[in-house]
């Protein structure tokens, strides 16, 4: 990119240019027009920081007000050269005193040896010699400042003779600054500029729904890095004292003692916070080089294994120390490694020019950005412009930087080149860097051709210093359509973040989810709990779900139905019901016509043809446009409007002979599929059963993801009762097997059948992992009204029913504690009942709790110690204790069942029951139970015979 | 005061709101060490793992966070993803403290119901005596 212009002024002219300008300046300011034109703050900050960063000899000069609202006595200051400018319109010597008075009480003599007053005018203010001596004798102890009112107290006619002796680069420089912002010559009011930009593009966020303030939930670990990239300054400095906290000194030590090579040192620079955002980059640098010095070495230890010999020689002095320390090596190399990793992050977030952040589809990206801007930059005062992949495609431009022009300067600037040098200019004054961020790249209409424009625009404005770039795409168009932005020439300067910090705490998705509820208009008491977790746990659904259901948008008498569960292709009908009549809308307002017959025809016979285009093709991605007829064409562009349903795109071109045609997507892939398996069923299965079955015979692995969803929702279809004939000749299809053990658990419960208990019965018998897959399933459904055909009744009938190998198969393999059933365990069962069962539980009520119990009782050896203390011992005594009677007699009722497993654990339990040791008939039934268990079990046999023991006692002192 | 924390990680850790800042030879008077002794040193090594290795918040809050969030409370809310009840209790010591650290021991000795009453005990200032 070239420079601003060519120069064809000469020196006199120059300084005939800040001569002129100072002199308005002058003029202004004793007119008492500094409130109107010029605030205090954009005349320091925007016409005398450059001007005195020349003059003085100060390129540190940087504006102290932006460290601290009304920093004290200065309002610039240059730590390095040890200067500080008051920049005042009152001339009066009680002015200076006051100041001087300012500048001792706030210590700043310790940091500045030079106090520089500027009066704003162009008189030289005059002085008594006994005021001049008394500012002269002022003295700090031990410091080195002194003021000079002669050289000091300086106005514009006394700068201007500075300036006049100025190498004549610097003088062309003061005068193209000055020229442009005091004597109006092109002034371009950048901040301005970018606030009005940003401000626009945030509210149409809000507007749209696509900004939910209440909504935010920050993730940590990105807006961490996120902070890092966008205020250096600040943050640098803080990933410098997270670095002083970690304890390499320490480490060092134990190494030392063990015998090994200690780890190279880290400089870790003074306190002080950067002078300006060159010095916090160059720290960064700095600092990312030692740390990866640091880091080399521990990977040794964080992959040393204990059978391994020892990282390096061992002397016979260390070798005691090393022996009784070595096995501790691996967890502290992993330890400090990880440490040394987050900080490694961090600075290399600091220094990169582009941030981009991927994630899958509505992880919450937009919500982040828009937040991002709201609380962050705008707070600290960062220069930002905000736009989005398809506000750009919205703008027609040869190249993206004059997009870019357009969105900030509307026109203003006549070149790139122009821009981003207003741009680089007003980040270096305000000390942090400009950031353009463009969310969802992926939303531009003309993908391809947009991802060979961003490339370019990055390669040009890496060229300025100070700008920057953060940018949020769905990971999978990420990784297909702008992956060559991570190698080549701009590889090094792009950091990129995966968006999966999806573990929040409870409390947090709570606040989520009534953030969306309040925002969409959902009444959360009719919500089921089992569907409100099901949404914390899913935020596209959850998106989903509330434009189906939620009141926002709808007539006013709308009432929320009922929600006992999420199915999702309920959610998908309605909300497809909802985004075609908002399509409808815009199509009447660009055709200016209404189609009283069939509104939404239109619309759905443009889908139809993709969908069918998809089908033929078995081919789900790009389409081209054509397929759409040219009569439907408004209805095309009705549904890509805010791609509601359908997005344009363009794929690459085979060859640069050749150009790339539109093409259209889906915009959500889960919704597509949806769509494909209604055609299916609709269009293709009832009208021509042969291609039907040459569709569900194609097996193509590229396409495997599509399928499955195909399958997934062509399932949920045949199970609608208006679609019996379909459901008639689907399930003896392999597509209907395929699905069938996950998804029977996700249709309405009441379109379940009999025949789904027997069939998952049958599996339940035949025993293995599909057995235990089902087992966890029903266990979780167990209250037999909201789940009346496949819930926890059906998987006691066999565990009951059968031996003790079917209970080791389907209760202690099935629910043991391990990191893959998370949520099935039987600690996560035992916890649900101990919180949430016991409390409210009363025996009185039959409120259908009694499976629950029968299947704690079940899981008593369940992850137990050879103690036989296990999780669901300790809840059954706490419902031994609240609830005795009904608790003994659970206890008892289980001694009936046909697996042997859980009796020892029952046994003692009930040896724990008072009252029950004197039962003659449980005394009887133990009894029998010690001769059986004698030579069987003898773990069953002690427990029995303690029982007995405690009811002989019992029986003793009785007779006594 | 001292507030246990249960982590994600299932590690404990603490936040100590602290009126007035406890220097090293208090510390370890408070232990009842005695200079030079293996005692002494495993209190140094918690004393600098309080004081040098962990987060001071009151100070990362003021330098780097409260133009980004109102209140110390939304810090800890937003930040440090912390419970509301937790969030109580710390900013009701908030103008209290001259520091609020948070504080993740590696001694295990730590651990449990002992941990907070040995550091109440080695934390307690003269001035608070």
């Amino acid at each position: 990119m070239g420079t601003i212009g060519v120069r064809s002024m000469t020196v006199p002219e120059a300084l005939e240019k800040i001569s002129k300008a100072l002199g308005i300046l002058a003029h202004q300011t004793s007119a008492e027009n500094l409130g109107g034109l010029f605030s205090k703050n954009r005349l320091t900050e925007d016409l005398l920081l450059p001007l005195f960063k020349i003059a003085l000899e100060s390129p540190s000069l940087r504006n102290v007000n932006q460290d601290r609202q009304n920093f004290p006595g200065i309002d610039l200051a240059d730590d390095g050269a040890r200067l500080a400018v008051q920049v005042t319109t009152d001339a009066s010597a009680g002015k200076i005193t006051e100041t001087l008075k300012t500048f001792f009480a706030n210590d700043l003599p310790s940091r500045y040896d030079r106090l520089v007053i500027f009066h704003l005018t162009d008189r030289p203010p005059r002085y008594t010699v006994a005021t001049k001596a008394k500012w002269r004798r002022v003295r700090a102890r031990g410091r080195r400042f002194r003021f000079d009112p002669t050289r000091d107290v300086i106005t514009t006619t006394s700068l201007f003779r500075t300036v006049q002796g100025l190498p004549h680069g610097e003088i062309y420089k003061l005068s193209d600054v000055l020229a442009q912002s005091i004597i109006g010559e092109r002034f371009i009011d950048v901040s301005q500029h970018l606030k009005t930009q940003s401000r626009r593009q945030l509210e149409s966020e809000k507007k749209w729904g696509k900004y939910i303030p209440d909504i935010f939930i920050e993730t940590r670990e990105t807006k961490n890095l996120a902070r890092s990239f966008l205020h250096p300054t600040l943050f640098v400095h803080r990933t410098l004292e997270s670095l002083r906290r970690i304890n390499i000194p320490g480490c060092n030590r134990f190494l030392t003692r063990s015998g090994l090579p200690p780890l190279p040192a880290i400089r870790l620079q003074p306190r002080t916070r950067f002078q300006n955002l060159d010095a916090a980059l160059a720290t960064a640098d700095e600092l990312l080089a030692e740390v990866q010095q640091v880091s080399e070495p521990l990977k040794r230890y964080e992959k040393f294994r204990f059978k391994d010999p020892p990282p390096g020689p061992i002397t016979k002095q260390h070798r005691p120390f090393y022996d009784a320390n070595f096995y501790l090596l691996p967890d502290w190399g992993w330890g400090l490694g990880h440490s040394l990793a987050d900080i490694a992050q961090e600075l290399n977030a600091a220094r990169a020019r582009v941030f981009i952040l991927t994630g899958r589809a509505g992880q919450g990206k937009t919500n982040f950005v828009c937040d991002l801007v709201e609380n962050f930059l705008w707070r600290h005062e960062i220069p930002c412009a905000y736009t989005t992949g398809r506000r750009i495609s919205a703008i027609h431009a040869p190249e993206l930087a004059d997009v870019i022009n357009k969105l900030i300067f509307q026109d203003q600037v006549s070149s790139f080149s122009e821009a981003a040098g207003l741009l680089a200019e007003h980040a270096s004054r305000s000390n942090k860097p400009f950031v353009l961020i463009i969310d969802g790249l992926n939303e531009h209409h003309r993908i391809s051709e947009f991802a060979v424009q961003l490339e370019q625009f990055i390669e040009a404005m890496l060229e300025y210093p100070h700008l920057k770039v953060l940018l949020t795409c769905r990971s999978e168009f990420f990784r297909q359509r702008f992956g060559r932005l991570t190698s080549g020439p701009i590889g090094s300067h792009v950091f990129v973040l995966e968006a999966n910090e999806q573990h929040l705490e409870d409390e947090a998705y709570e606040e989520m989810l009534a953030g969306y509820f309040k925002f969409f208009g959902i009444a959360k008491d009719r919500i089921s709990d089992q569907v409100m977790e099901s949404l914390k746990r899913d935020i596209l659904l959850l998106r989903f779900f509330c434009e189906a259901y939620g009141s926002r948008g709808k007539v006013g008498t709308y009432r929320q139905p009922w929600i006992a569960a999420i199915y999702r292709d309920q959610i998908f009908q309605i909300y497809l019901e909802k985004k075609l009549g908002t399509a409808d809308a815009f199509l009447q307002r660009i055709t200016g016509g209404v189609n009283p017959i069939d509104p939404k025809g239109e619309l759905i016979a443009v889908l139809e043809s993709v969908l069918q285009h998809m089908l033929s093709t078995w081919r789900f991605t790009d389409v081209p446009s054509s397929v759409v007829p040219t009569t439907l064409r408004p209805a095309l562009y009705a549904l890509l409007d805010e791609e509601l349903i359908l997005r344009q795109d363009v794929p690459a071109s085979d060859s640069v002979f050749t150009a790339g045609t539109d093409t259209i997507n889906f915009t959500f892939d889960e919704f597509r599929d949806f769509l494909l398996a209604q055609y299916m069923v609709h269009r293709v299965f009832a009208t021509d059963r042969g291609l039907f079955d040459e569709y569900v015979a194609r097996s193509d692995p590229k396409e495997s993801q599509t399928v499955e969803g195909i399958k997934r929702f062509m399932f949920y279809a045949s199970r609608r009762p208006s679609n019996e004939s379909f459901w008639q000749f689907y399930r003896g299809h392999s597509w209907y097997r395929d699905v069938y053990d996950v998804e029977v658990f996700n249709i309405d419960v009441g379109l379940l059948r009999v025949e789904d208990q027997e069939t998952v019965r049958d599996a339940l018998r035949a025993g293995g992992p599909r057995a235990q897959a089902f087992s966890r399933d029903l266990a979780i459904r167990w209250h037999p009204i909201h789940c009346p055909v496949l819930n926890l009744d059906l998987l006691l009938s066999i565990i009951i029913a059968g031996d003790d190998k079917v209970f080791d198969e389907l209760v202690v393999s099935t629910f043991k504690r391990g990191y893959h059933n998370e949520g099935y365990s039987c600690r996560a069962f035992c916890e649900f009942v101990a919180k949430e069962v016991i409390p409210k539980f009363d025996p009185t009520r039959g409120d259908g709790h009694d499976a629950l119990f029968k299947f704690l009782v079940l899981l008593l050896p369940v992850d137990a110690m050879a103690d036989l203390n296990s999780e669901s011992g300790l809840v059954l005594r706490q419902l031994l204790e609240q609830h005795p009677d009904y608790a003994v007699s659970l206890l008892r009722r289980s001694l009936q069942y046909a697996p042997t497993r859980h009796r020892a654990f029952v046994w003692r339990l009930l040896a724990t029951a008072s009252g029950v040791a004197t039962d003659p008939e449980l005394v009887a039934e133990a009894t029998l139970e010690r001769e059986r268990s004698a030579a069987l079990d003898s773990v069953l046999h002690g427990e029995v015979s303690r029982f007995l023991e405690k009811a002989g006692a019992h029986i003793s002192l009785q007779a006594q | 005061m001292i507030i246990k924390l249960q982590e994600r990680s299932h590690r404990e850790s603490f936040v100590l709101c602290l009126p007035q800042v406890v220097g090293k030879d208090e510390f370890l008077a408070n232990a009842r060490v005695r200079p030079g002794t293996y005692a002494a040193d495993v209190f140094e090594r918690l004393y600098t793992g309080i004081f040098d290795r962990s987060i001071e918040l009151k100070h990362d809050y003021r330098e780097y966070f409260a133009v980004e969030y109102a209140t110390f409370a939304e810090y800890l809310r937003k930040r440090l993803l912390w419970s509301s009840d937790v969030i109580r209790d710390v900013n009701r010591e908030y103008s209290k403290s001259t520091q609020i650290v948070y504080f993740k021991p590696a001694q295990s000795f730590l651990d449990h119901e002992y941990g907070p009453a040995l550091l109440r005990k080695l934390l307690k200032s003269g001035r608070a005596k």
